[in-house]
């Protein structure tokens, strides 16, 4: 992540934008669509970045979810820091996991949200050093998964046995023996009856799944994240890595009214001390209060971090992520940061978030 | 085709019918007469209960040669996002030799996937 004040017309424009289709969008609801909302933030991309570190926002598991950052600070050109982050068990075994062994095996539904991060950072000096760092996360609660709820899939497996059904009905139609028709006008009905009973299930389903989110979605959700970083003097690492930080996260999160969310994290953080080794313990706690829909938001941000190094600091940020196109997601935020006996300054930052394949 | 091949002579033949991805899946499986319009066995099922909706195909065995299978599914994610892969899998078994798959899979949309399988059975000496 970037912090800098130089990109303050970029950010004001994509504030302007959240806030304008955010307005066009009434139906989409926060509470419809939670597990979008959290857009992953992997552990290892999250230590390496060195942006205040409390919030690792909880995420549902996906097969594989890639974050390339900071476009500013290497010219608009190409991004200086890419991360990946993905779920082992879920690439390997996912074509394998049924759903009855999801829901009763604690160790597959642990195994299959147990998520593995890689990320990369170059740094802008002359040095040409390269930050790498590669992290776990663990979720131990996650009471908002929707495989978890009987009564929403009694009702998918409704539509699903009735979409097997006219699947197999259309197909019969189409292959023959074909039912006699009285003229091609009962043939049209017959095949528009069809048609319309498709659409009707097909948006069921939409509607039955968002149904379930906005009972679901306040359900609380508990993660932790371990990480560790080093750097390379090239970079590939042929010259060798050496470990510079560790770092274990905590973040729970819960809903707050139909619109709302909080998250709250704390983050314990192991590094090289002035003499390099590695004694230095520290970190940051922090709270943040997501507002408004899925796909266009606001969030506030208040951020302590008790430091051996340098003095305390302390953050309050605003900010704003938006959805801009299936998987995508612009970041952006603005803040007052300031260390103990320091004047604040301005802060800003500008992602974009790459949420799937 | 996918094909699954059988001793003629051996134990009798089952198919089983499995959903990955942990997606709730439905299905309707059907065997077909070899060169024929006739449908010898009709099944309908889903994943939702603790049955491992396994079938014994008809007996004797050998006659099962050149006959189809038919495998009508629809696949739907309990909770759907962008880039989520559905995956069928039909597992044929004679008694204890090694099983015999076939998958299909791929994305599955916002509402569902209704991937449709089939598979002739093959005797062998």
């Amino acid at each position: 992540m970037k912090r800098s004040t130089g990109c303050f017309p970029v950010l004001i424009l994509a504030l302007c934008l959240c806030f304008g289709e955010g307005l066009a969008q009434p139906d989409s609801t926060i509470i419809a669509h939670r597990m979008r909302f959290a857009v992953p933030d992997a552990p290892a991309f999250k230590l390496i970045k060195g942006e205040p570190g409390a919030i690792m926002r909880p995420s549902s598991t996906r097969e594989i979810a890639i974050t390339i950052a900071e476009f500013l600070r290497s010219g608009g050109t190409l991004p200086s820091a890419f991360a990946a982050e993905f779920s082992p068990y879920l690439v390997a075994c996912g074509s394998r996991l049924t759903l009855s062994e999801f829901r009763q095996s604690a160790m597959a539904r642990a195994l299959y949200r147990t998520r593995l991060s890689i990320a990369s950072r170059r740094e802008e000096t002359a040095t040409g050093r390269t930050q790498v760092s590669v992290g776990l996360r663990f979720t131990l609660m996650d009471e908002a998964d929707l495989r978890l709820d009987e009564q929403y899939l009694s009702t998918l497996f409704g539509y699903s046995d009735s979409i097997a059904s006219i699947s197999l009905r259309i197909k019969d139609e189409i292959r023959g023996p074909r039912p006699f028709y009285a003229s091609s006008a009962d043939s049209l009905r017959a095949e528009q009856q069809i048609q319309e009973e498709t659409r009707s299930l097909a948006s069921s389903i939409v509607t039955s799944r968002e149904r379930a989110k906005e009972e679901n979605w306040s359900k609380p959700i508990v993660e932790v994240g371990l990480a560790w970083a080093g750097w390379s003097d090239d970079s590939v690492g042929v010259q060798g890595i050496v470990g510079s930080d560790l770092a274990a996260w905590f973040v729970a999160a819960g809903g707050i009214g139909p619109h709302a969310q909080w998250v709250a994290g704390a983050q314990l953080r192991l590094s090289r001390d002035d003499l390099g080794r590695l004694r230095q313990l520290e970190g940051p706690v922090a709270a943040r209060v997501y507002l408004g829909e899925n796909a266009y938001k606001l969030y506030a941000q208040a951020e302590a971090e008790w430091l051996k190094s340098t003095a305390d600091r302390y953050l309050f940020e605003g900010g704003g992520e938006t959805h801009l196109t299936s998987g995508i997601w612009l970041d952006v935020g603005i803040g007052i940061e300031w260390h103990d006996g320091t004047k604040p300054r301005l802060s800003s930052k500008f992602n974009l978030r790459f949420g799937t394949i | 085709m996918k094909q699954f091949t059988f001793k003629s002579e051996g134990e009798r033949l089952s198919i089983n019918i499995q959903f990955g991805y942990a997606q709730i899946g439905s299905y309707i499986l059907r065997l077909w007469e070899a060169g024929s319009n006739t449908v010898l066995m009709q099944r309908r099922g889903n994943n939702q209960n603790q049955e491992d909706d396994t079938y014994l195909l008809p007996l004797p065995t050998k006659h099962n040669d050149g006959r189809m299978i038919q495998c009508q599914t629809a696949v739907v994610a309990p909770d759907w996002k962008p880039g989520q892969r559905y995956s069928v899998r039909l597992i044929f078994r004679q008694g204890e030799s090694e099983p015999q798959e076939y998958e299909v899979s791929g994305p599955i949309g916002e509402s569902h996937a209704h991937p449709e399988l089939f598979a002739v059975l093959k005797a062998i000496p």
